[in-house]
């Protein structure tokens, strides 16, 4: 309606408080669900490269190496010594990671071993309780995955037949999946039965060489390694990890896009049947048909809009609740992501709003006279 | 008339309380006969739909008896009262309500089933109903597709279906064009003489005098006998001379009026 | 007069659920698509669990030997002690133990070119291959899936970790989202690895009248270093893990689609409540009891939500058939446990959706017939 005229379409929206409350419930949980899920997403992908963003920007595997976590790389120890040689080279410190499928409560729990050699680089950085892996068997584990699961410091976890002590609780060290243990790296070697062997170098480059250069000179003068920028590997990570899940992602997605159409849809149309003497009244008074669509699609984008901001809301709170509850989940929602829920809500306006567009098209003015 | 079918004792009903205590009826006696036809007239507002659903079931008196056939329908309980209703009762209604969703049929049947007549039985009086009342093309119609006449006489065949003793009728008459209306009229004295039924009609129609065996009044809650009272001679309207706002003595006869208006106007010889 | 009774005359609820037609399939489509997010989702992870499993269920072994407490094979490592198989070998009722090696791996059409991630099984038996020949030294048989997604053929050339290998022949259906099987002879997977005489598993056959259960335990008593599981909970504990790692989020989504199903399923007979109000209150007044008006709710209700529900498990089994065919590591396997509890889910969906215009019904007034329509 015009501005400053009667607010014909907010009265009517207002005029079933509970069956508008439902609405932008119902649409806010599929807002909901769709930042949260992207976010969920993201989150995963941000908490995957956690140990990668910590280390220096070059690393070196065996060759063929093209991400840090799904695939395995053996490096014997005279390849340690050549690639510490190359000119360049500030320091190679050599790690043993891979995946770890502990087995807690019954429960398998999948976390990144990583086994360096104390006092080089490659160890956890910040230790919310105990000290650092020093010998044979000892273990610091994720604090949060330790909390879940009632273990501390002296704690022992049995792992590939070895009883590992806790001995330190890393911080900033948490995630779904993967979550990070460390050791020594004779004691990952151990459980591998791959004594003195790497899969990884941190790589350190010299004050002035440039990563890119010193992963060229690396890959030119040693033979049956690959060197790579350390964001290659963070992004093939994310790329391998996340992308795995965009195929289910958006079939969730579409799924919520569709439940939020229809609410709408539901909502404006059964006001519009149910006001089916109201309307026609206005057009026999001499509402247009564009005016009478304008009505429908106000309400529309009403409950878009604000089912959307609902829905944002919404996510904020379980996005805080969630990191209170299950802090090894990590969402993050954008503002971009926010933004393109805004412009969807008023796709789903539009397409909810034809709804009752043919239904108001064919209203007859004259029923407003029938009994 | 006939023995007493039913008998209303210290009829009243309060609605609200302290500053916005609204007494709609007040304590109104009244007795009705098997196959009687009731009339209840008034203006809007004194009480006629309010006397209209305590008399059938449908709002629980603050005081008084509704006695039908010895049986107080004031104190059936609720789990009561809906058989009671569907086996004794009939209602027609000004808007005939029938149910969008079922088929001019349906409308009739479904009834029938909530007085426990079910399957084929149903079936068939309904249609039996609706063929005497000239439906036979309409039985399995939308009752959205039918005009105001029809609608009223599946309503009609509606509220006879069940046999009742008792049929209220709240404006029958007022969506219906005056053919039509007659012939609800017809239809309504036929019921009451030929099965016995006893039909209220509350209506401002004045055409339902000719069928009521008796019309009250119904004013300010209080039921008055027509007789009883005096039409203004200006606007027509029906006065009780013991609360009239305004008279005037004529040629040795009281004159009563609805308002000042109407004795100023008389006085000035317009009439 | 009974309910049997009363449904056998005038279907009241169906009725009035099919005078709305467009409503009442809005709001079947709604339910469905909530129930679907809770289907649909259990239906990829158990699809997931079929494929993870499917190298194991094909091997033909009685029991698996692992490194002492790995129960697990996907992103799992194991290493038995070089002396173990010799060990296991040994012990009574052990017709034959063939080590395997097991190791996760990129398999790439050059350095720059495409890739896919493997799980690799150097020395074991291959599954039936749809096109060519087991690997020999040298050569690798990969998943259709991923051949595909590579655009290699047979005698085409890959590299894993830096060795080139040729393709050999294709498998099918161990391609899952989080990828597939390839297969290796034994030394060339020794070789890429740079570790000889390190196996991750033993797959093990029992001597005939030999009981699989009880040669696990015989083989845990004997053998120090490793544990035995018989291929079934091997698998079992295989499954497991998508299980375990997906319950969080599987339950948030049972949560969500509660949400939304309620909400839409609730609003739904709501609106049609509303909208048939006057009906309710005229049908009161015939003489419905509060008690049956309250059922023709609750029996549109659950109408409502059971042609949701199976409209939901239509659209899963529509999803399972075409999903496949645009992404063929996508499969969605429907399992009758994921069913009940959906509707479980559906079930308590229909309670709490009907509280809403319950609430409404109980207090229309059969006097509000007497009320003229404006």
């Amino acid at each position: 309606m015009r501005s400053g005229g009667v607010p014909v379409a907010r009265r009517q929206l207002l005029a079933e408080p509970a069956k508008l409350l439902v609405a932008l419930a119902a649409v806010a949980a599929a807002v909901a669900l769709v930042l949260l899920l992207s976010g969920l997403r993201r989150g995963l992908g941000e908490q995957v490269t956690t140990y990668l963003d910590r280390q220096p920007p070059v690393l070196v595997g065996q060759a063929g190496a093209r991400d840090f976590l799904s695939q395995v790389s053996v490096l014997p120890p005279d390849m340690v010594a050549q690639v510490a040689r190359v000119p360049g080279v500030a320091d190679a410190a050599p790690i043993t990671e891979g995946y770890a499928m502990f087995s807690l409560h019954d429960k398998r729990v999948l976390a990144l071993l990583v086994g360096y050699d104390p006092g080089r680089r490659g160890g956890p950085w910040q230790l919310a309780a105990g000290r650092r892996p020093a010998s044979a068997n000892e273990l610091v584990l994720d604090r949060v995955l330790a909390d879940e699961h009632g273990l501390s410091v002296g704690s022992t976890l049995r792992f590939r037949g070895t009883n590992l002590r806790i001995v330190g609780l890393s911080s900033g060290t948490s995630g779904f999946m993967t979550p990070l243990a460390f050791s020594t790296r004779a004691t990952a070697n151990a459980l591998n039965e791959l004594p003195d062997t790497a899969t990884f170098l941190l790589v350190t480059p010299e004050r002035g060489i440039a990563p890119e250069e010193l992963v060229r000179r690396i890959e030119r003068r040693v033979s049956g390694v690959s060197a790579s920028l350390r964001d290659r590997l963070a992004a093939n990570d994310r790329d391998l990890f996340v992308g795995a899940w965009s195929g289910p992602l958006l079939a969730m997605v579409l799924i919520a896009a569709a439940v939020a159409v229809l609410v709408i849809a539901i909502t404006v149309y059964s006001a519009t049947r149910d006001r089916s003497r109201e309307y026609a009244t206005l057009k026999a008074i001499g509402l247009g048909h564009t005016a009478l669509l304008r009505l429908v699609g106000v309400q529309a984008g009403v409950l878009a809009v604000s089912g959307t901001a609902l829905g944002v809301v919404l996510a904020a709170a379980a996005t805080r609740g969630g990191t209170e509850l299950a802090p090894k989940y990590l969402i993050v929602v954008t503002a971009s992501d926010i933004a393109w829920m805004g412009v969807a809500s008023l796709l789903f306006a539009l397409v909810a709003g034809l709804a009752p567009a043919r239904y108001l098209a064919n209203l007859d003015p004259a029923t407003a006279f029938r009994r | 008339m006939s023995d007493v079918l039913l008998t209303i004792q210290g009829l009243s009903k309060i609605f609200g309380e302290g500053e916005t205590r609204v007494d709609a009826v007040r304590a109104v006696d009244l007795e009705l006969g098997h196959g009687e036809i009731v009339l209840v007239m008034g203006p809007s507002g004194s009480g006629k739909t309010t006397l209209l659903s305590m008399l059938g079931g449908l709002l629980r008196p603050t005081t008084g008896e509704i006695l039908i056939d010895g049986v107080d329908i004031a104190a059936l309980s609720e789990r009561e009262l809906p058989s009671f209703r569907a086996t004794r009762f009939g209602f027609i209604f000004q808007d005939f309500n029938l149910i969008a969703a079922l088929t001019t049929r349906e409308n009739v049947e479904v009834v029938l089933n909530l007085a426990g007549v079910g399957g084929k039985m149903a079936n068939e009086r309904a249609e039996e109903l609706l063929v005497a009342l000239g439906l036979a093309e309409r039985l399995d119609f939308d009752v959205e597709q039918l005009s105001g006449g029809e609608k009223q006489r599946v309503a009609i065949a509606r509220a006879v279906a069940n046999r009742p003793q008792l049929i209220f009728a709240d404006e029958p008459t007022a969506n219906l064009d005056s053919a039509h209306g007659a012939e609800t009229m017809r239809l309504l004295r036929q019921l009451a003489k030929d099965e016995g039924t006893t039909v209220v009609i509350v209506s401002h129609d004045e055409r339902l005098r000719e069928i009521a065996d008796r019309v009250l009044w119904l004013e300010d809650g209080q039921l008055k006998r027509l007789e009883a009272l005096v039409r203004d001679p200006v606007c027509g309207m029906l006065v009780d001379p013991a609360k009239a706002p305004a008279r005037l003595e004529s040629d040795g006869e009281t004159l009563y009026f609805c308002s000042r208006g109407c004795r100023k106007e008389y006085e000035e010889g317009s009439f | 007069m009974t309910a049997l009774q009363f449904s056998s005359s005038v279907p009241l609820a169906r009725r009035q659920l099919l005078a709305r037609r467009g409503r009442t399939l809005a709001g079947v489509i709604g339910i469905a698509v909530a129930l679907l997010l809770v289907l649909a989702l259990k239906a990829i992870f158990a699809g997931m669990e079929g494929r993870l499993t499917a190298f194991i269920d094909g091997t033909g072994a009685d029991v698996i030997v692992a490194q002492e407490g790995v129960t697990t094979m996907h992103m799992t490592q194991s290493a038995l002690a070089a002396d173990a198989m010799a060990a296991i070998a040994r012990v009574p009722g052990v017709a034959s133990a063939q080590g395997i090696i097991y190791k996760g791996a990129f398999v790439e059409t050059g350095p720059n070119g495409r890739s896919g991630i493997v799980g690799l099984v150097g020395g074991g038996p291959v599954p039936d291959l749809v096109e060519g020949r087991p690997p020999r030294p040298g050569e690798i048989v990969l998943d259709r899936a991923l051949a595909n997604q590579l655009g290699v053929d047979e005698g085409a050339v890959v590299q894993v970790l830096g060795t080139r290998l040729r393709v050999s022949g294709q498998v099918e259906g161990t391609a899952a989202i989080t990828g597939s099987f390839a297969f290796v002879a034994r030394a060339t997977l020794e070789q890429i690895v740079n570790a000889p005489n390190v196996v991750s598993y033993a797959l093990v056959r029992a001597r005939p009248g030999t009981d699989a259960d009880e040669l696990a335990i015989r083989i845990n008593q004997d053998v120090t270093g490793v544990t035995a599981s018989t291929r079934a909970s091997f698998a079992r504990s295989e499954r497991s893990v998508v299980g375990d790692m997906s319950t969080d989020i599987v339950r948030a989504m049972i949560l969500i689609g509660f949400v939304i199903g309620v909400a839409v399923a609730g609003l739904v007979a709501y609106s049609q409540t509303l909208a048939q109000q006057r009906d309710y209150g005229v049908l009161r007044a015939l003489g419905l009891s509060a008690r049956r008006a309250l059922s023709l709710v609750l029996v549109q209700v659950a109408t409502l939500v059971l042609a949701g529900f199976v409209l939901a498990l239509g659209l899963v089994g529509l999803l399972a058939l075409v999903l496949p065919m645009l992404s063929p590591t996508l499969v969605l396997s429907i399992r009758m446990e994921d069913v009940l509890q959906a509707a479980s889910v559906a079930g308590a969906v229909a309670l709490a959706a009907a509280l809403i215009p319950v609430l409404h019904v109980v207090r229309v007034e059969p006097a509000s017939v007497f009320r003229r329509t404006s």
